[in-house]
């Protein structure tokens, strides 16, 4: 094995996720004996895999989410709908001719228990995804965030921010409308910030990692007279107590601008 | 030990693959990677078993990650040892892949805290746990911590593609998922490692290689 055979076939990449061929695997570990140097590139995706890794929350494949059941469960609804019709089909059948005398109600159900009375007791409402939320513990991921987004670029063409709005917002009743101000002021290209949206956020970290935010949308735009361009959002959500995260970010590169936390007590 | 190995201990070619070993002849070596990696890894896998949940590795990562340790201080060892029997290639392996095991069980649960830091399963129980946490475990930390961020400033398609593959789920599987062709989702995937390479910068990425690579301790045996 060369450098240009592990360049062209993927070779690190595949050994740190365990797919290379038993031959594939023999020649690259010997070229790791002679080139322990190339051992660093290895242990540098490794540690970006297992970094990744721990940003997703475990994917672990429950019982009827396996193929076999995904498939095999709707046939066999079908094969037993297909059964059960044939045979109320025969029962039809049987039924045109003059029936023989049946044993009195000897297969016979017994009789279903009387409901309750009160029927017009409903169900609860299922929580909606807003309304989950209900604690205060910090997501760590979005609290290292917290404040303007570090970015890179030309500083000319990219946004940034003349006035942020606020990093820490509360809310002091759960029963009104929680109002969340999202109003800032940038300098920079203009369509870059016309590109802007927010993104709420609870503070579950597996909501975060799998890009479930509660509710987002795009600003209002405004270009000021001292050159600056003003962005505006007014936000009225109705949410349950706990801690909550709003994300400025720009909507195609997914760079974020601005992290901000919401207590709603 | 495969056939080629068994039949130079047999022929008395021992000491003739031996001396092409000394010599790092490639073929030789390679032969000899083959037929450790058939006695180790069975018996590696038995060993480990299944990982704890706050691994951040499958059981098959895992094992090759020890085999791979394993046969490097093996190479190590080799040089400095005397061997008269093909067995006794393989019992040095043993004893090196016995004792790169005990540190790779170690290894899993700082690493649980360098990479997994919040997530619930286990985490407590791993910080009561260790009492031998290290600068360099320290510096490892706040390393993946960096690489945890520049993960995050990725768009989320980008930090989702890359978080999936990562995680193991299959290119053809995310491909027929997203309804684009596997091709095409490999470049997608190479794009958005590309980008999350020019965030960290590669040469940060390979102080974090070097970080794990220099605390492979030099082992006698």
């Amino acid at each position: 094995m060369d450098r240009p055979t592990i360049d062209r076939d993927n070779i690190i990449e595949r050994f740190v996720l365990g797919q290379l061929t038993d031959a594939e695997l023999d020649a690259f570990l010997t070229y790791q004996l002679f080139h322990p140097e190339i051992k660093t590139e290895v242990e540098a995706l490794r540690a970006v895999a297992k970094t990744a890794r721990g940003l997703t929350p475990s994917r672990q494949v429950k019982w009827w989410q396996k193929r076999g059941i995904l498939v095999g469960l709707p046939l066999l609804a079908v094969v037993l709908g297909v059964a059960v019709w044939q045979l109320a089909g025969r029962g039809r059948q049987h039924d045109a001719s003059p029936a023989p005398a049946a044993p009195q109600q000897k297969n016979a159900e017994p009789p279903a228990p009387a409901l309750p009375a009160d029927t017009t007791e409903t169900r609860p409402e299922p929580p909606t995804s807003h309304q989950i939320a209900a604690d205060f513990r910090p997501n760590p991921h979005l609290e290292a965030l917290l404040g303007p987004g570090r970015f890179r670029g030309n500083a000319d063409e990219q946004p940034a921010w003349v006035k942020t709005p606020p990093a820490e917002q509360q809310c002091e009743s759960a029963a009104t409308m929680c109002r969340i101000n999202l109003r800032g002021q940038l300098r920079g290209n203009i369509e870059a910030i016309k590109q802007f949206r927010w993104l709420l956020f609870s503070n579950k970290p597996a909501d975060f990692t799998a890009l479930r935010p509660i509710q987002s949308g795009s600003f209002s735009i405004k270009n000021n007279p001292d050159q600056t361009i003003g962005i505006d959002a007014g936000i009225s959500l109705r949410l349950a107590p706990g801690l909550y995260y709003y994300l400025i970010e720009d909507a195609e590169s997914g760079a974020t601008y601005f992290t901000g936390k919401l207590t709603v007590r | 030990m495969n056939e080629d190995i068994q039949s130079a201990s047999q022929t008395s070619d021992f000491s003739l693959l031996i001396a092409r070993l000394r010599r790092r002849d490639e073929k030789a070596w390679t032969d000899l990677v083959g037929s450790l990696r058939q006695v180790t890894l069975p018996w590696l896998r038995k060993r480990i078993g299944r990982l704890p949940a706050y691994a951040v590795m499958s059981e098959q990562e895992f094992v090759l990650e020890i085999f791979s340790e394993s046969l490097s201080r093996f190479y190590t060892l080799f040089e400095k040892g005397r061997f008269e029997q093909a067995r006794e290639l393989q019992s040095l392996m043993f004893k090196v892949a016995e004792l790169t095991l005990k540190e790779g069980f170690a290894r899993l649960k700082k690493e649980a805290l360098i990479y997994r830091p919040d997530d619930p399963a286990g985490f407590q129980t791993v910080q009561q746990e260790l009492s031998d946490w290290t600068n360099d475990d320290e510096l490892a930390r706040q390393r993946a911590r960096d690489i945890r961020q520049k993960l995050l400033e990725l768009n989320e398609n980008d930090r989702d593609l890359l978080c999936r593959f990562y995680a193991g789920e299959k290119l053809a599987d995310l491909a027929r998922e997203m309804e684009v062709s596997e091709e095409n989702i490999r470049k997608r995937k190479q794009r958005a490692f590309d980008r999350l390479k020019q965030l960290i910068g590669m040469a940060q990425l390979f102080l974090i290689g070097n970080l794990w690579t220099a605390q492979l301790s030099t082992v006698t045996i």
